[in-house]
């Protein structure tokens, strides 16, 4: 086992992992459930997270790799109360269906934000390469991130 | 692969932390680029101009965002199966430093098959000048994110007049899973003129000397019918991009 210090959505985790747990595992083990396993192959991307800013899918990642990063999730995004803009998008939109990839495909949003400020629908359409939604929702979930890239900037 | 039990390592080195092998720098007329730059750090980079289109379709070709962002050069080199950076290193006449407690060497990028206790340290590739381009492209069997039925690499250097000075051209699949170059292609285009009728040609010989394996992705015939027109195709944009360029 090793024990291993990150910050989770600015909170500081010191947890021990075998070397064989990757950053997933470890999530879930304290507690973050927005984190889905689909494919565990990097395909779906239902697992994707920022670690220090980086997109990553958290199914590919060893939990000893991400030691000493900051990890952000959906748990770090918004709260019930005060929903990020993007999470108020997918509600007005009604863009999540079972619902499954939403956390990982806003986190690729949230990811996209940050780089581009103003995407085009096709460079929306691009990073989402990165995430499948097994239900087909795609032209609902392309219309709420564009509607949130209008709305302000981070 | 460990995960699902294919391979099942006794103890696995995580070289995420050697931050020394993640640079790329440029000097005396060459590349140098680290075996820990990630291909994202490779596609976003500065230091390749216009002429390493085959470096930045990486960005559209190679997996997605996550993926980009966690695979390595050296991994890319080393792994086993469909991989895009040998070719494109092999088109851009790259070699790569192997470094072991025994020595080191220097391997083409397609032969790069590190022994036990070897370490991939870098890839060299020398600077590109004027009047050449590069480009790569894959054909794939998704809109994204999919494996390479049919990739290509290729590097082309016109004269003045348009005739072709030097060219290297890099196929997936030239027999049965290789990856390899085609030289007698390269060698018949030397001193001509890229146009329709030396695009046929080109068909005729690729045609002749490919022998790519069929698998469930693909049958043989339609990877040598795709491998054509992947081909002429690179070879067109190349010239275009050559005579549309500015700085030459």
């Amino acid at each position: 086992m090793y024990r291993i210090g990150l910050r989770v959505n600015g909170v500081q985790v010191i947890t021990e992992v075998r070397g064989r747990d990757r950053l997933i595992d470890l999530l879930r083990k304290v507690g973050v459930m927005s984190v889905k396993e689909g494919c565990s192959t990097g395909d779906c991307g239902s697992c994707n997270v920022l670690v220090n800013g980086e997109l990553v899918n958290s199914c590919l990642m060893l939990a000893v790799q991400a030691r000493g990063s900051d990890i952000l999730t959906l748990e770090g995004l918004g709260t019930e109360d005060k929903p990020h803009r993007l999470q108020l998008a997918f509600m007005e939109f009604a863009a999540s269906q079972c619902g499954y990839c939403i956390p990982g495909i806003i986190i690729t949003a949230k990811y996209l934000l940050a780089k581009n400020p103003n995407p085009t629908e096709e460079e929306i359409r691009r990073m989402l390469t990165a995430n499948i939604c097994r239900c087909g929702g795609y032209t609902r979930i392309v219309e709420a991130i564009k509607t949130a890239t209008a709305s302000g900037d981070g | 692969m460990m995960k699902r039990g294919k391979i099942r390592p006794r103890d696995v080195i995580d070289l995420s932390g050697v931050s020394g092998l993640r640079y790329m720098r440029r000097g005396d007329g060459f590349f140098m680029i680290g075996s820990r730059t990630t291909v994202k750090d490779l596609v976003e980079s500065q230091l390749f101009n216009h002429r390493y289109a085959a470096i930045k379709n990486l960005c559209r070709y190679f997996g997605v965002e996550p993926t980009r962002t966690m695979a390595t050069v050296g991994g890319n080199l080393a792994s086993g199966g469909e991989r895009d950076l040998p070719q494109i290193f092999e088109a851009l006449d790259a070699k790569v430093r192997l470094l072991s407690t025994a020595g080191e060497r220097m391997v083409g990028a397609l032969e790069c098959k590190p022994d036990p206790g070897e370490l991939i340290v870098e890839a060299i590739m020398p600077e590109l000048g004027l009047r050449t381009q590069t480009w790569f492209s894959k054909f794939e069997k998704r809109a994204a994110n999919g494996i390479g039925v049919v990739t290509t690499a290729v590097f082309l250097k016109l004269s003045q007049d348009g005739i072709v000075e030097d060219v290297r051209i890099v196929l997936n699949r030239v027999v049965g899973k290789s990856p390899g170059r085609l030289y007698r292609v390269e060698q018949w285009l030397k001193g001509r003129m890229i146009d329709g009728d030396a695009l046929n040609n080109v068909a005729t010989i690729l045609e002749y000397d490919i022998n790519p394996a069929s698998d469930f992705r693909a049958s043989s015939e339609f990877r040598k019918h795709i491998s054509k027109v992947l081909v002429g195709r690179a070879l067109l944009e190349c010239v275009k991009r050559i005579q549309g360029d500015h700085c030459v």
